[in-house]
């Protein structure tokens, strides 16, 4: 008689933890149509605030750029800004984010990485280094950090020809 | 309308102020130059770099506020990547 009393609420205490978990469960799932629904909201929200800020700063960078040069930057790839202090220098900027290739002639020199702090458009980047190349040269040198050209691309440049081997 | 655009995460902040409306006194042209300025002053303190850009022609650095210049853009603090 007793053991089957004992089996009784052995039995009763399993139901009642086994009602506990599902509750939980079902806490934890409320939560989480509750706060995911929120959480995509603002990605969605963040993502058209960046959208706006990308389509505001190529509006910048257009008004900036004459003709030719957005011409070059949409086929190329890559804006060339030329150097305002050594004959035959350019800079490479790329349109979109990665290193500066400086080229001397048709050869390759260094590539440079200069970033700013806090994040900004795309566009915008392209626009700072064409200021900062034009009107601040020897800064915008000591600022970058320079590597070998090609890097990081792990290509082996002959330095003489500037292409790789 | 003369221009001060600064680069930041939503592309830019621009604030614009009338040069000629400026030249007489006119009091709301003189409040936004010196709006521009205060901007202009908090951006060179945290290390933005200024320059002044007009067409056809190469951008010049700026230290100080130029309230004639047509345009000036500030781009953030850079550091080598």
């Amino acid at each position: 008689m007793m053991d089957s009393v004992g089996a009784a609420l052995h039995w009763e205490l399993a139901a009642w933890i086994g009602i506990a978990i599902l509750a939980a469960q079902f806490v934890a799932i409320l939560l989480w149509v509750l706060f995911g629904s929120h959480n995509r909201g603002l990605t969605s929200k963040g993502y058209s605030a960046q959208l706006e800020a990308e389509r505001r700063a190529e509006g910048l960078l257009q008004e900036t750029l004459s003709a030719e040069e957005s011409r070059e930057l949409e086929h190329r790839g890559y804006l060339e800004v030329r150097s305002p202090s050594r004959e035959g220098r350019v800079y490479r900027v790329p349109r979109g984010r990665g290193m500066v290739s400086v080229y001397e002639g048709s050869r390759a020199v260094m590539s440079l990485c200069v970033q700013p702090v806090e994040w900004i458009p795309g566009a915008d980047v392209v626009l700072m280094h064409k200021l900062m190349i034009e009107a601040n040269e020897e800064d915008y040198l000591k600022t970058a950090n320079q590597f070998e050209p090609g890097y990081p691309y792990y290509l082996r440049w002959d330095r003489r020809t500037g292409r790789p081997v | 309308m003369a221009k001060l655009r600064i680069l930041n995460h939503q592309g830019d902040t621009t604030v614009e102020w009338d040069t000629n409306k400026a030249e007489v006194g006119d009091s709301e042209a003189l409040e936004a130059i010196r709006e521009a300025e205060r901007i202009f002053e908090e951006h060179k303190a945290k290390g933005a770099a200024a320059f002044t850009v007009a067409p056809g022609k190469p951008a010049e650095k700026l230290e100080k506020f130029d309230k004639t210049a047509e345009q000036i853009i500030m781009v953030p603090r850079v550091a080598g990547g």
